[in-house]
């Protein structure tokens, strides 16, 4: 088993509609500009793994098509799809892939062009006898789930709009980041439309386009390609069971989270998470679910995430930034979105994340969130 | 995973390897009956140039039967499946070992593809030999399961993995036609697993997927 970093990240300015594009153009720029920033070529690359959810364009076999804008031409290619995970679970097989000793050099990209698809209809498409029936996408389901959570751990709408005010604050420090409103207020996410009670407009993510690169190079090679790597400290993942009704209190204990951040931290030597860790790009699809993240993720104790949002804790001068990027509120391309996460970490760690970087960041967590509650937790870190 | 259940045997394997588990169950299943399983290829290919041909599995492995000079081919039947394996670290078990592995793609243009080639089957074999240090396939490999959506196919991937000539592949005892695509290479791994269970030697098998086998994996095992 060997040590892996990754040397070099790039990503598209993610947007509503890349029109001027197709997506194996689209994953060429992210792949391109990964290359770059590691200061390698296409031929230095062993093996590429994709990330995208083809049910939301509607495609098959995605990679065969696009497998060539990511370099993949008669290269090992393998492409994952789990949800809003497959990001992260493409990030983890790629850290796996070179950390088995098979390849020097893997390149992981992710993407997705959701102006091109119908992302609600790619999200019915679940088991065929339950679930379809009460196919209610991200927005009922969450509504389902923040319901109990509200109900139990007691945050209010408010506490949920700080965090959506924070992160599209953070994204417009961030250019490459969708939705830019430097503008917005809690008041103005309160006054947004509401989708479900308690979720508004503003407390969602979007829906983008767009595409997200690491590269990750094996312990022999990542300290002569890359001055200041970002080092693969963990990598967990943990799955549940599929069925609604089978997972009470998803949201309240978010069981894969916190379990998988356990064995990240145990790895890691991390026994106080929130002083401890210098920056977290956390994947929350909705701001009532970062608050929940901050408990399952050992941030602050059972029912104390609101406090930690009231007390900008985790603002970008607060004692733990969360999502200095803008998060998954400010930009989504859900096969891109847990690339964008790990990226955004590195970045951190590399002190290559321009405006919006912590000073002297050196040891970043990201996680990834999938439907049927999925968790998986990446933590990096210079040394 | 998309593709062969082979591949993310292979997946399975490096997972392993790169220390993270112990035991890995890989499980690959198609249910063709629920939908259009030819119809559904037609969104394998780009949207730009070959998709609006309304190119599908059938239509584009008729077009390489005839760059081989062969008759129309002949898919195999619908059929729904699965089938799993269990990897585990090397251990005391006298169980078959897997000592290679490599997968690949193929250009997707099927006008930038010699089809009556498979460059990314050759290279999927190649990284499989380095791995399990074969330096002569013909004679190193004791026997083979190939995977055959079509008919031709079987001919076409042995003549690439051990030249025209071959008969090698004439070993190969079950056919995967039948077997569900993305189940059929990891059933060839099962195939030859539990061969080697009755018997010693080196084997290898083969999955793929995509227009014309865009896509190829090969596993190599030994007892």
């Amino acid at each position: 088993m060997k040590r892996v970093a990754v040397i070099g990240t790039g990503q598209t300015k993610h947007t509503k509609a890349r029109d001027d594009v197709t997506q194996s153009e689209l994953v060429r720029e992210a792949t391109t500009r990964a290359l770059a920033d590691a200061g390698i070529t296409i031929h230095d690359v062993d093996a590429v793994v994709l990330s995208n959810m083809e049910l939301f364009e509607g495609r098959a076999l995605p990679e065969m098509w696009v497998g060539e804008g990511a370099g993949g031409y008669r290269k090992p290619v393998m492409k994952i799809a789990t949800g809003g995970t497959s990001g992260t679970s493409a990030c983890i097989a790629g850290y796996h892939q070179c950390a088995s000793g098979l390849f020097d050099i893997v390149l992981v990209v992710g993407w997705e062009k959701h102006s091109e698809g119908a992302t609600q209809t790619g999200m019915a498409l679940t088991d065929p006898l339950w679930d379809r029936n009460v196919a209610s996408g991200a927005v009922g389901n969450f509504a389902l789930s923040i319901s109990q959570y509200v109900a139990e751990r007691g945050v209010t709408p408010q506490q949920a709009a700080k965090v959506a005010v924070k992160a599209r604050r953070n994204a417009a420090r961030n250019p490459y980041a969708h939705l830019q409103m430097d503008g917005i207020t809690v008041e103005k996410v309160l006054e947004s439309r509401m989708l479900a009670d308690p979720i508004h407009l503003l407390d969602m993510c979007p829906q983008s386009d767009g595409a997200c690169a690491v590269i990750y190079a094996a312990e022999d090679r990542a300290p002569k390609l890359c001055p200041r790597p970002a080092w693969v400290r963990a990598a967990v993942t943990r799955h549940d069971q599929p069925y609604i009704g089978d997972l009470d209190r998803r949201l309240v204990t978010m069981r894969t989270l916190r379990d998988a951040a356990r064995e990240a931290y145990q790895r890691v030597g991390i026994t106080e998470p929130l002083k401890e860790i210098d920056v977290a790009e956390i994947y929350e699809p909705v701001s009532y679910a970062e608050l929940a993240w901050y408990e399952a993720l050992g941030f602050c104790a059972e029912g104390e995430a609101g406090r930690l949002i009231d007390d900008g804790i985790t603002e970008m001068n607060g004692e733990l930034p969360v999502n200095p990027s803008g998060g998954v509120l400010s930009t989504n391309p859900v096969g891109a979105s847990g690339v964008i996460r790990v990226a955004e970490a590195v970045m951190q760690v590399m002190g290559r994340a321009g405006d919006h970087q912590v000073p002297d960041a050196r040891l970043a967590l990201a996680t990834g969130y999938g439907v049927y509650a999925w968790s998986d937790v990446i933590i990096l870190s210079t040394g | 995973m998309a593709g062969d259940g082979l591949l993310a045997a292979c997946h399975g394997a490096m997972s392993i390897l790169a220390g993270a588990y112990n035991v890995v169950l890989v499980v690959a299943h198609c249910k063709a009956s629920m939908g259009d399983p030819h119809g559904i290829t037609n969104w394998s290919y780009d949207p730009i140039f070959q998709q609006p041909l309304g190119l599908d599995d059938v239509a584009t492995s008729a077009l390489q039967a005839s760059t081989l000079s062969l008759a129309p081919p002949l898919p195999c039947s619908i059929a729904d499946g699965a089938a799993a394996i269990i990897l585990s670290r090397p251990s005391s078990v006298p169980a078959p070992h897997l000592i290679g592995m490599g997968w690949a793609l193929d250009e997707h243009y099927l006008g930038d593809r010699d089809l009556t080639d498979s460059p990314a089957l050759r290279e999927a074999a190649r990284r499989a030999y380095t791995l399990a240090d074969i330096d002569d396939p013909k004679r190193d490999i004791t026997f083979v399961e190939l995977s055959d959506q079509f008919d031709y196919q079987r001919k076409l991937w042995a003549s690439v993995l051990f030249g025209k000539t071959s008969e090698v592949f004439e070993t190969s005892e079950v056919s995967a036609r039948g077997v569900p695509p993305f189940v059929a290479g990891l059933d060839r791994l099962i195939e030859v697993v539990l061969r080697l269970r009755k018997e010693t030697g080196t084997a290898l098998a083969h999955g793929c997927w995509g227009p014309c086998g865009q896509g190829q994996v090969v596993v190599v095992v030994r007892r």
